[in-house]
């Protein structure tokens, strides 16, 4: 009757560390995949901010690479791209700048005087810096939300930046 | 109690059975997620990488004279070539520690000075591009 207890407990006790060692392998398992996956969505949303956010400018700039449309400036304090465009006679510009956690996109009639929170947010940004080098180089940093940051240099073809203030 | 005996073994076997078919299930689930996870990283690098290329061939469009290339990308020349130096979080460094290398590799034909950017880390290539300026003036 004792052996038969022994027994019992024996294969309790193996069956209860099987189960344990299945339970510390599962966990760990769930674990290490969600670390890697928040590691790669995070890599990936780095990507895409950094990617999205300065290929536009790039082809924002490009669009509008005609002699002295491009301008580097303020609007409102913070640094911002002008561009010019003239439509049938009447001057307009874009501007582009960060107010308020954004990348905005303004375009308004010459002369008009929005308030900055009347542009378009386009994408989640912390701050951007517009540089003019003398070389003619357009340099752009951009500061994200997850304290990354990302450089783009344009060189516009039109050689000339600024001009139509 | 025999019966019992051998019924407790059975279950156990079961058990010991259900741990291997799930090992290597976990084994092929932690080789996809560190595939997953160098394929992200990867993807990062050429992200940058990209970005780092197009940046010094636009400087290069800017001004095609290796020299004042190094100088704005604040790289150095070495045998006719420049090298920028990059550490793992892509901050420009000295050599000792770094990671990513851009280089620019000048060559001139006729009337256009062409700039071969490669990028790479340690000896393995990320990404390369060629940018080209036509100069009409000629360069030869």
């Amino acid at each position: 009757m004792l052996k038969k207890k022994h027994i019992m407990s024996a294969d309790g006790i193996a069956v209860f560390l099987v189960g344990a060692v299945f339970l510390f392998f599962s966990l760990g398992l769930v674990l290490m995949g969600s670390s890697v996956y928040r590691q790669v969505v995070s890599d990936a949303q780095e990507n895409s901010q950094l990617r999205t956010t300065l290929s536009y400018i790039a082809n924002q700039v490009r669009r509008s690479d005609i002699n002295g449309n491009v301008e580097i400036g303020k609007f409102c304090g913070q640094d911002a791209l002008l561009l010019w465009q003239n439509l049938e006679g009447i001057e307009c510009v874009t501007y582009l700048y960060c107010w308020e956690g954004s990348l905005r996109e303004l375009f308004v009639e010459k002369g008009n005087e929005l308030e900055p929170q009347a542009g378009l947010p386009l994408l989640t940004l912390n701050d951007i810096f517009f540089n003019l080098t003398e070389e003619g180089l357009i340099c752009v940093d951009a500061l994200f939300p997850d304290g990354s940051q990302g450089r783009l240099i344009i060189a516009p073809r039109c050689g000339v930046v600024g001009g139509n203030a | 109690m025999k019966k019992s005996n051998s019924r407790s073994a059975l279950f156990l076997g079961e058990i010991v059975l259900a741990l291997l078919i799930f090992s290597l299930s976990s084994a092929v689930c932690v080789g996809l997620l560190f595939r997953a996870y160098h394929i992200s990283e990867a993807s990062s690098e050429l992200n940058q990488s990209i970005f780092y290329a197009q940046n010094a061939a636009e400087v290069f469009k800017a001004q095609p004279d290796i020299e004042k290339v190094a100088a704005i990308l604040g790289g150095e020349i070495q045998s006719g070539k420049c090298y920028v130096y990059y550490d793992k979080n892509w901050v420009q460094t000295k050599e000792q520690r770094t990671v990513f290398t851009l280089l620019i590799s000048p060559s001139a034909e006729a009337y256009t000075t062409y700039a071969k950017i490669n990028i790479s880390k340690g000896a393995a290539a990320v990404f390369e591009l060629v940018a080209a300026v036509y100069q009409e003036d000629g360069v030869l």
